[in-house]
């Protein structure tokens, strides 16, 4: 007995399967394996069905820090396709530009304060203030330049003087000067004249680099005054922003 | 000395072994054609009964596939005795059964 089949003819079908793009070697079988996929034949097609959608959808989750949390928008709690949870932590040094508004941290530097003796000053003349009370403000910068000790930024110059006769009221110029490179940065100036007080303060914002390793100094710089001003009392104080 | 080729036709219901063809003489078959006409593989079945001796169903093809719109061609040429009977099967009712024959007289 013999037997044989007949078939329609079949004018095209697939002979080259890809994944991605990439062709696989070509086999007599194609076996589509995994959860959810199913294969049936139609007849005239193969077809393969893969579900969308379905299953249990899972959250998104947060844990805050103490300083730091996450707000999860949109719809977390049903986000995901698995569970996953997000911690929020802690490490390293925040640094200084993070906590700009943070007064304890824009105050953080140091302040250098000098007081003088007594001193009725010359006209013209240059003073450098001395770091020691009972040293008067004298001509020269022995005992008088000091360093800083932290690097930054000098923003406040304050100079407050206590004289017994007000003077006329020309202009006296104060100067942070670096001693190391004889170079002089500009404060402002103030008059010895009492003005609406007795007494003399003034405030000088400034912006001066500051380093660690030089010399520095306060320098006052007397004008030629109608009246001298007698038996004043300089203080200085200095704000170096580290 | 054969007299007359002789056609015989069916299309089972689905998995029904029916008959489609009862010898009333002895007989020649000559080839069974199997015509799958449904969407699906179908699978057919094809036995000789004889009239004589023990029953048994002898089955030439057992749950043989045929592929949506495939023809199965079985050349049998092999006589079989008065009382036979040749008997189809399908699984799904979907194919179309022809049986050619030649009828024998008895000598």
């Amino acid at each position: 007995m013999r037997t044989y089949y007949s078939y329609p003819a079949i004018e095209s079908a697939y002979e080259t399967v890809q994944d991605e793009g990439s062709a696989l070697p070509q086999q007599t079988i194609l076996d589509f394996q995994g959860a959810g996929v199913t294969v049936t034949d139609g007849g005239t097609k193969t077809i393969v069905t893969i579900p969308g959608g379905g299953g249990t959808p899972a959250a998104l989750t947060k844990t805050d820090d103490t300083n730091v949390t996450l707000t999860l928008g949109g719809t977390p709690a049903t986000s995901l396709l698995q569970a996953v949870s997000l911690t929020v932590g802690w490490t390293g040094t925040l640094a200084d530009s993070r906590i700009a508004s943070a007064s304890i941290w824009n105050n953080a530097g140091e302040w250098i304060r000098l007081v003088a003796n007594v001193l009725s000053p010359a006209d013209s003349t240059i003073y450098y203030m001395p770091f020691a009370g009972n040293l008067a403000p004298a001509t020269t910068t022995a005992a008088r330049a000091w360093k800083f000790t932290k690097s930054g930024s000098v923003l406040n110059v304050n100079v407050g003087v206590n004289q017994v006769a007000n003077g006329s009221s020309e202009n006296v110029t104060i100067y942070l000067r670096n001693v190391t490179t004889g170079t002089d940065n500009l404060c402002g100036t103030f008059t010895l004249d009492g003005g609406v007080n007795a007494n003399t303060f003034a405030n000088f914002s400034v912006s001066i680099p500051i380093n660690t390793t030089d010399l520095w100094a306060i320098k006052i710089l007397t004008p030629a005054w109608v009246t001298n001003p007698t038996n004043c009392y300089f203080t200085a104080q200095i704000f170096n922003k580290s | 000395m054969p007299t007359a080729q002789y056609l015989s036709q069916l299309k089972p219901a689905a998995a029904v072994l029916a008959p489609i063809l009862t010898a009333t003489t002895r007989v020649n078959l000559q080839e069974l054609v199997a015509c799958n006409e449904g969407a699906a593989t179908d699978y057919i079945r094809a036995v000789i009964k004889k009239n004589t001796g023990p029953v048994i169903n002898a089955y030439l093809f057992y749950d043989l596939p045929i592929k949506p719109g495939g023809t199965f061609t079985a050349e049998i040429n092999n006589m079989v005795p008065a009382g036979s009977t040749f008997d189809v099967y399908s699984q799904n009712g979907n194919v179309s059964f022809n049986l050619f024959a030649f009828v024998t007289p008895v000598p």
